[in-house]
């Protein structure tokens, strides 16, 4: 698998403060990565490395392959874009203005393509207006507009979602949904509405602590939060025998614990592994959001 | 390099502080000459040309402390430095193009204010008295009094990441340096003796004081060091520059480089490892 970004054992240390512990993540190629993490998890400070804002106390990463330390990352940052916390435009300019001030700073020697991406983030009829009287939802959809004016591959956007409504909500999930498909953007999301993030999301990076707990795909974390009943028996053996019998999915856990992925009459199951001296002790349907994953992974104990 | 060149230079233009700052420049100019002339119409003595087209000089701390300040504060308080280094700009080139553009604009301001004042004030008052090659000298020496206050400002800007933090204590950096610089001009122009003289008193007695040594006179090492300050500092060029004085022309030109290499190159070398928000 190609990828994106690849971070190892990496290390940000504050005067007093250890943000990053040894992280290590891999971000594969035309991804929308999500990393989930509490306040203060470390997320602002991983992007803030990876924009080159930062440089990390220990550790290494790599985009695109090339190391951050090598002379060849400037040509990489190219490919990148980013909105950092707060979207990061010139509040007594225009939107027009500011992507045109954008292009410059990339040395782009046209302003071809300001329309189309003003009209993608959806603010092609601002006008004359000053980003300062605009509302927080078209400032973050000008900052998106603005790390899109290098044609990226690779786009990083710390807590899109932050401060807008839920209109606006929809709206940026929409765009990244497009750029990530239309133009096949890698993108890393950073957020803790995990409802939103899932939505989104094709990889994800559990975070706490400064600390990489888990890096799944969408796929994997569907499978382990899929609905299923968790029965209890006196041989696990015998029920792997009944179910395979039965033709239904399952997983052992254990000696005595395994999840059943279907719908199962129980009265059939109890008969069926009473003939084999196996005992049904007790069954629980288990669901498990994105929510309790996080929770269950990082712990829901106090920061 | 070229291409943040190019995007300062155009987001200059359309910056309120440099518009402000030369806006304020000109009304200064236009106040000079309107009074200058009322002087010369009323007493038949007004100020010269020379002294109007330098009296920037001990001005332009301020001007460059608030336009440099606000100028290059909105890269951080707008977060927009960070468009700059996330696409792969060099910290030094960032830092480069930032100091050459707040120069360009503190010259730019300059040069606009002495236009006004020769615009209007040559029609009033005829041309200029000293000789072009000490007018040159003056200008040369005014550029780089520009060029070691933006340089000094511009650390500052790049350094703390708090606009209105840093606007302020540029203003009072300018303030503090100008007084310091009269301080010590008033210091080295003290004389060495106070000459005798006779005064009359209330009752009609004459009294003669005998010529007596000034204990505030400056000597050895003390009036070395504050010959040094008066020539290195900037508040202090530009009280020299306004005042016309002669013969110092060599330190000043050097100190002023030193502080511009001084300045810039301590100035890169911490923003270089600066955590950006």
């Amino acid at each position: 698998m190609e990828y994106a970004v690849t971070a190892n054992a990496l290390s940000k240390r504050y005067r007093g403060f250890q943000a990053l512990k040894g992280l290590s993540m891999h971000i594969p190629q035309g991804a929308v990565y999500g990393i989930v993490g509490k306040n203060g998890a470390g997320k602002t400070t991983l992007i803030r490395l990876l924009g080159g804002l930062q440089s990390p106390t220990s550790g290494e990463y790599a985009l695109y392959g090339v190391p951050h330390t090598a002379k060849e990352i400037s040509k990489v940052r190219r490919r990148m874009g980013a909105v950092v916390e707060t979207p990061s435009v010139y509040q007594e300019m225009t939107a027009e203005d500011n992507l045109k001030e954008q292009y410059r700073i990339l040395g782009l020697p046209s302003f071809e393509g300001i329309g189309e991406l003003l009209e993608l983030v959806g603010l092609s009829d601002t006008g004359k207006k000053k980003v300062k009287h605009f509302s927080l939802g078209m400032r973050q959809r000008l900052g998106i507009a603005i790390a899109l004016a290098g044609d990226p591959d690779f786009l990083m956007l710390d807590e899109p979602a932050n401060g807008l409504d839920p209109q606006g909500i929809v709206e940026i999930r929409e765009l990244i949904l497009k750029l990530n498909r239309e133009r096949q953007i890698t993108v890393l999301l950073s957020s803790h509405i995990l409802d939103e993030l899932s939505r989104l999301a094709t990889h994800y990076g559990f975070i706490d602590k400064g600390r990489m707990v888990k890096e799944v795909s969408a796929e994997e974390l569907e499978a382990a939060c899929r609905k299923c009943a968790r029965v209890k028996v006196t041989d696990t053996k015998v029920l792997a025998r009944v179910l395979e019998t039965m033709q239904i999915e399952y997983e052992i856990r254990s000696d005595q614990e395994a999840d059943i992925y279907a719908e199962v009459n129980i009265t059939k199951l109890v008969l069926a592994l009473h003939q084999e001296d196996c005992e049904l002790l007790s069954v629980t349907e288990r669901e498990e959001s994105l929510e309790s994953y996080y929770i269950n992974l990082v712990g829901g104990g106090g920061r | 390099m070229t291409k943040l060149l190019r995007a300062n230079l155009v987001r200059m233009t359309k910056n309120r502080s440099f518009r402000d700052c030369m806006g304020f420049m000109i009304s200064y100019g236009l106040s000079m000459v309107c009074m200058s002339y009322y002087m010369l119409c009323k007493s038949g003595y007004g100020i010269p040309l020379e002294n109007m087209c330098f009296g920037y000089a001990s001005l332009m701390g301020f001007v460059s402390a608030v336009f440099v300040s606000l100028f290059l504060g909105t890269e951080y308080s707008d977060g927009t430095i960070r468009n700059k280094l996330t696409i792969g700009h060099k910290r030094h080139t960032v830092y480069l193009a930032n100091l050459m553009v707040s120069t360009v604009g503190v010259l730019v301001i300059n040069a606009v204010y002495v236009a006004v004042l020769l615009l209007v004030g040559i029609p009033l008052f005829g041309t200029f008295r000293p000789d072009p090659f000490f007018l040159l000298t003056r200008a040369f020496l005014t550029v780089l009094m520009d060029l070691s206050w933006t340089a000094v400002f511009t650390m500052c800007s790049m350094l703390n990441q708090n606009k209105a933090a840093v606007t302020a204590v540029s203003i009072l950096s300018a303030l503090v340096l100008c007084f310091a610089s009269g301080y010590i001009r008033s210091r080295l122009s003290e004389p060495k003796i106070y000459e005798p003289y006779t005064y009359v008193t209330d009752k009609g007695y004459e009294i003669r004081k005998e010529a007596e040594e000034n204990p505030y006179y400056l000597e050895g090492t003390e009036r070395e060091i504050y010959t040094f300050l008066n020539d290195f500092l900037p508040g202090s060029q530009g009280l020299q520059i306004l005042n016309q004085d002669r013969g110092r022309e060599r330190q000043m030109s050097l100190y002023s480089c030193l502080t511009v290499a001084l300045a810039t190159g301590a100035g890169i070398l911490v923003f270089r490892r600066k955590d950006i928000k």
